[in-house]
C-alpha cells in the first residue's frame, strides 16, 4: 500500500513538472493572424514596401487584427462600419476588431509587445510612440506611402512632428485625429454676469473670480488636480506664453519661462475661491461634470469633450475657445500629440495591415470617423467637409491648421520618460502649488530641471544609435 | 433578562440602521443613474428619483454594449472555476486537517504567503507562459489563473470547516464498511456543505470580479467578461453613465441574487468554522 502511494505521489509529480516545463518551452507563440496559405503577388499594386514575409495572395484571404485602443460604444459602432466598408472594397482582407479600455491599452500594449504578439495594426497615443519605438515595434511605413497616392492629403504638421519621434526621421504612424486644447464657457453664466469672452488667459483668471458666487455653490472655473493635471496645464503655459522652443539652445528645458510662472501664480490663487476644494483631486470625469452640471463655469480640456457638453448642457449653450492671445502674438497650436494608426512589426500581414490604415486615414473613414466623434480630422480633404464647416469652433480650428499660418507646437512626448515623469511626480508637484506647499516658480524651476535631465539622456541615447 | 428599548434602539437597530443606509446608497444612486435618460444624469437640481424613468440604458448595455455575450462570458468562466476551485480546495483542505506529512507548516505558510504576491508581478511571466502553451485569447486561459489565485485561501478556508467535523465519523463509517474514500463521500462532504457553499461563494465573487488577467490574455471582444464591458464604457474623452450604471446592476446582480439565496448556509457556515471537534 505504502509503495503503491508512493509510485502514485512519484507519478504525480512527474506529470506536473511535465506542464511546468512545457509552459517554459520554446517560443512557439499564438499568431495574432493568420497567414495566408500560399505566397502570391503583392495587393493591389499600391503599396511595395519593405517585407519580411511573402506578400498577401490576392486570392487568399488574409485576417488581420486591429486593436482600437480607445473602445467605446460609439468607436464600436463606428469601426463596425468603416470595416464593413473597407471589407467590401478589399475582399482579400479580413479585419477582426478589438476594443481595449482607453485607461488599460497602453499596459495590453506593452505586454503584447514584450511577448512577441501584438496585433497586426492599431490606434496608438502619440506619446507612447517612444516607448514602442524603442523597443523597435513598429513597422516603419515610408516605403509603403512612397506608393499611396491618398497619403498627399495627411497633415503634414501632424505627420512631421510623428516623423520627430523617432531618432532616424522615419513615418512610424499616420496621425488620424487631433484634439485641440478648449477652454470651455457657459454662455449663461457668462450672459448672468454680463461679461464678454476672455481674450487672453490672464482674462481669464479674471473672469473665473467675477462668475463665482459660493452661495449659489457655483464656482467660475474647476480645475484639473488630479491625474492629468500638469500635461493639461503644460499646454496652458505655451498657450499662455507664446514660446515655441521647449529646449534652449543650450538644451534647457523653456517649462520654467517667467510668463509660465506669471500664469501659474494667477492659476494657483483660484483653488477654493474661484474653485470646489475637491478640485484638488479631479481628473478627467470629475471636471467635466462639475462644467455639464452647471457648477463650474469654465473648464480647460480639449474639443473631445464636446459630445458630452452637447447631450447635458445642450447645443448653443456652452462656447469652445480655441485660441487665447499669447504674449508673443504668436498664433499656435500646442499639441500633446494626435491619435494614430500604426503597424506593428509582430504582424505576418503588415502590407494587409498597411492597407487598412490608409483607408482609416483617407478622406471617407477619417471624415466618418471624427463626425461621429467631434474631432479634428489629420484629412485635408475631410478637414473641408460640412460637417466641419457648419461648427463654429471645428470650423475655426480647421481654417488655423489650413491657413499655413498656425505654428504647431507639440510638447516634448519624444523625450523618453516625458509620460513617467508627468505621472509619477508632476501631478504631485501641482497639487502642492494648489494647496500653497511650494511655490509656482519653484514647481516649475524643479520641473524644467528633471525635463533637462531627460533631454540630455535623450540626446545621449541618440548619440549612441549614431543620430 | 428583559432588553431596555433603549439598547435595543442604540445598539441593535441604529448601528444596522447606519451601516444599511453606508452600504445601500451607492447601489441605490447606482440603480436610480441607470434609469435616468443620459442627458438628465447630471443636470442639477439633482433628481433622486429618476423622472422620466428609461429603460433604454439596459438595452443600450445589453445589446450596443454587448453584455449579452460578456454576461455569457463571465458565467462560463465562473462556474466552471468555481467547480475546480472548490474540488481542490476540498481536497488539500482535507489533506492539510486529516493528515500529518513533513513539511505541512511550511506548505500551509506558503499558502498564506502567495497571498501576499501582487498578481500584476505575475503578469509577463504567465503571459509567456500561457502564449507558449497557446492559451493566449483563450478563455482556458483566464479559468485557470483564476484557480491557481482562487484555491490557496479557498483551501485554508475548507481547512478550518474540515476540522469541525469529527473524524471518529469517519473511523465509525469505516468500521462499517466503508473504504476511506467512500467515508470522505458519504460522511464529510454531506456534512461540509456550508463549508462547500462558503467557499463557492467567496470563490464566485473573486473570479465573476476578476479584470486584470481578463484583459491582458483575452484578444477577442467575443471573449470579453463583464468587467471589462463595464471598463469600455469609459472611453478617452466620453463616460455613458446611464449605459455604465445599468451594466454595474447587472453586474451585480447574479452575486446578489446567490448571496440572497444562500445566505442561510453561509451564515451556518461561518459558525461552524469556527467550532473544532
Amino acid at each position: 500500500m505504502k509503495k503503491q502511494k508512493r509510485g502514485f505521489s512519484l507519478l504525480m509529480s512527474a506529470a506536473l513538472t511535465g506542464v511546468l516545463l512545457c509552459g517554459c518551452g520554446g517560443q512557439s507563440g499564438t499568431p495574432t493572424t493568420t497567414q495566408a496559405a500560399q505566397p502570391g503577388t503583392a495587393a493591389d499594386g499600391q503599396t511595395q514596401g519593405q517585407s519580411q514575409s511573402a506578400p498577401a495572395d490576392s486570392s487568399e484571404q488574409v485576417t488581420i487584427t486591429f486593436w482600437d485602443h480607445s473602445a467605446s460604444e460609439i468607436h464600436t459602432q463606428i469601426f463596425t462600419h468603416l470595416i464593413e466598408e473597407f471589407e467590401k472594397e478589399n475582399h482579400d482582407i479580413k479585419v477582426n476588431f478589438v476594443p481595449i479600455p482607453a485607461s488599460d491599452a497602453k499596459a495590453k500594449y506593452d505586454v503584447a509587445i514584450q511577448s512577441g504578439t501584438a496585433p497586426d495594426c492599431g490606434g496608438v497615443s502619440q506619446y507612447w510612440m517612444s516607448d514602442f519605438i524603442v523597443q523597435n515595434a513598429l513597422v516603419a511605413l515610408d516605403d509603403y506611402m512612397a506608393g499611396w497616392d491618398n497619403g498627399q492629403y495627411l497633415l503634414e504638421m501632424y505627420q512631421q512632428s510623428i516623423r520627430d519621434m523617432a531618432s532616424d526621421g522615419k513615418t512610424y504612424a499616420l496621425a488620424h485625429r487631433v484634439t485641440l486644447p478648449t477652454v470651455w464657457l457657459n454662455n449663461q453664466m457668462l450672459a448672468d454676469a454680463g461679461k464678454e469672452l476672455p481674450s487672453d488667459w490672464l482674462e481669464v483668471c479674471e473672469l473665473a473670480q467675477e462668475l463665482t458666487d459660493t452661495s449659489k455653490g457655483l464656482y467660475g472655473f474647476s480645475i484639473r488636480g488630479g491625474a492629468g493635471s500638469s500635461q493639461q496645464f503644460e499646454q496652458m503655459m505655451y498657450m499662455h506664453s507664446g514660446e515655441e522652443m521647449m529646449f534652449d539652445e543650450n538644451g534647457n528645458s523653456t517649462v520654467n519661462d517667467p510668463a509660465h510662472v506669471e500664469l501659474l501664480a494667477a492659476f494657483a490663487d483660484l483653488y477654493m475661491k474661484a474653485t470646489p476644494e475637491s478640485d484638488l483631486t479631479n481628473g478627467y470625469a470629475e471636471m467635466v461634470a462639475a462644467f455639464d452640471s452647471g457648477t463650474a463655469a469654465m473648464i480647460f480640456h480639449n474639443l473631445g469633450s464636446y459630445g458630452e457638453h452637447k447631450k447635458t448642457l445642450g447645443e448653443g449653450n456652452f462656447t469652445a475657445i480655441t485660441t487665447l492671445e499669447s504674449k508673443k502674438e504668436t498664433q499656435a497650436i500646442i499639441s500633446n500629440g494626435a491619435t494614430c494608426n500604426a503597424v506593428f512589426k509582430d504582424s505576418k500581414n503588415p502590407e494587409a495591415a498597411f492597407r487598412f490604415v490608409a483607408y482609416l486615414n483617407e478622406h471617407y473613414a477619417c471624415s466618418y470617423f471624427n463626425s461621429q466623434i467631434g474631432q479634428i480630422p489629420c484629412n485635408e480633404e475631410a478637414l473641408q467637409d460640412d460637417w466641419v464647416v457648419e461648427v463654429t469652433h471645428m470650423k475655426a480650428a480647421a481654417d488655423a491648421i489650413l491657413s499655413g499660418n498656425c505654428t504647431l507646437i507639440t510638447v516634448p512626448i519624444n523625450v523618453i520618460g516625458y509620460y513617467d515623469l508627468h505621472n509619477n511626480e508632476l501631478v504631485q508637484g501641482f497639487q502642492q502649488v494648489l494647496l500653497k506647499e511650494i511655490s509656482a516658480q519653484q514647481y516649475l524651476d524643479d520641473w524644467a530641471e528633471s525635463m533637462t535631465g531627460l533631454k540630455k539622456d535623450y540626446d545621449a541615447y541618440l548619440a549612441s544609435m549614431g543620430q | 433578562m428583559k432588553t431596555k428599548l433603549s439598547d435595543k434602539i442604540f445598539r441593535r437597530w441604529l448601528p444596522l440602521v447606519l451601516i444599511n443606509i453606508f452600504v445601500l446608497i451607492p447601489i441605490w444612486w447606482t440603480l436610480v443613474t441607470s434609469l435616468k435618460q443620459e442627458g438628465d444624469i447630471l443636470k442639477k437640481p439633482v433628481r433622486y428619483i429618476p423622472d422620466p424613468a428609461t429603460l433604454e440604458n439596459y438595452m443600450r448595455a445589453w445589446v450596443n454594449c454587448r453584455f449579452d455575450r460578456y454576461f455569457f462570458n463571465s458565467m462560463r468562466i465562473a462556474v466552471v472555476s468555481v467547480f475546480f476551485i472548490v474540488v481542490i480546495a476540498i481536497i488539500t483542505g482535507y489533506a492539510l486537517s486529516r493528515f500529518q506529512f513533513q513539511g505541512k507548516n511550511g506548505f500551509m505558510l506558503m499558502l498564506l504567503c502567495i497571498q501576499f504576491i501582487p498578481h500584476a508581478v505575475l503578469l509577463i511571466p504567465l503571459f509567456q507562459i500561457f502564449n507558449t502553451m497557446g492559451l493566449i485569447g483563450k478563455p482556458l486561459s483566464v479559468i485557470l489563473v483564476c484557480i491557481t489565485f482562487q484555491f490557496p485561501f479557498n483551501s485554508i478556508l475548507i481547512r478550518g470547516f474540515i476540522g469541525g467535523i469529527p473524524y471518529t465519523l469517519e473511523e465509525a463509517a469505516q468500521i462499517d464498511g466503508c473504504s476511506w474514500l467512500m467515508a470522505v463521500w458519504k460522511v464529510v462532504i454531506p456534512m461540509l456543505i456550508p463549508g462547500i457553499v462558503t467557499t463557492a461563494a467567496f470563490a464566485f465573487i473573486g473570479v465573476w470580479n476578476e479584470f486584470l488577467f481578463s484583459m491582458m490574455f483575452l484578444n477577442d471582444a467575443n471573449n470579453y467578461t463583464i468587467p471589462i464591458g463595464l471598463k469600455m464604457m469609459q472611453g478617452e474623452y466620453n463616460i455613458s453613465y446611464g449605459a455604465l450604471a445599468a451594466g454595474a446592476i447587472i453586474a451585480m446582480s447574479i452575486p446578489v441574487a446567490l448571496f440572497a439565496y444562500l445566505q442561510k448556509y453561509l451564515v451556518t457556515g461561518m459558525g461552524a468554522g469556527a467550532v473544532k471537534g
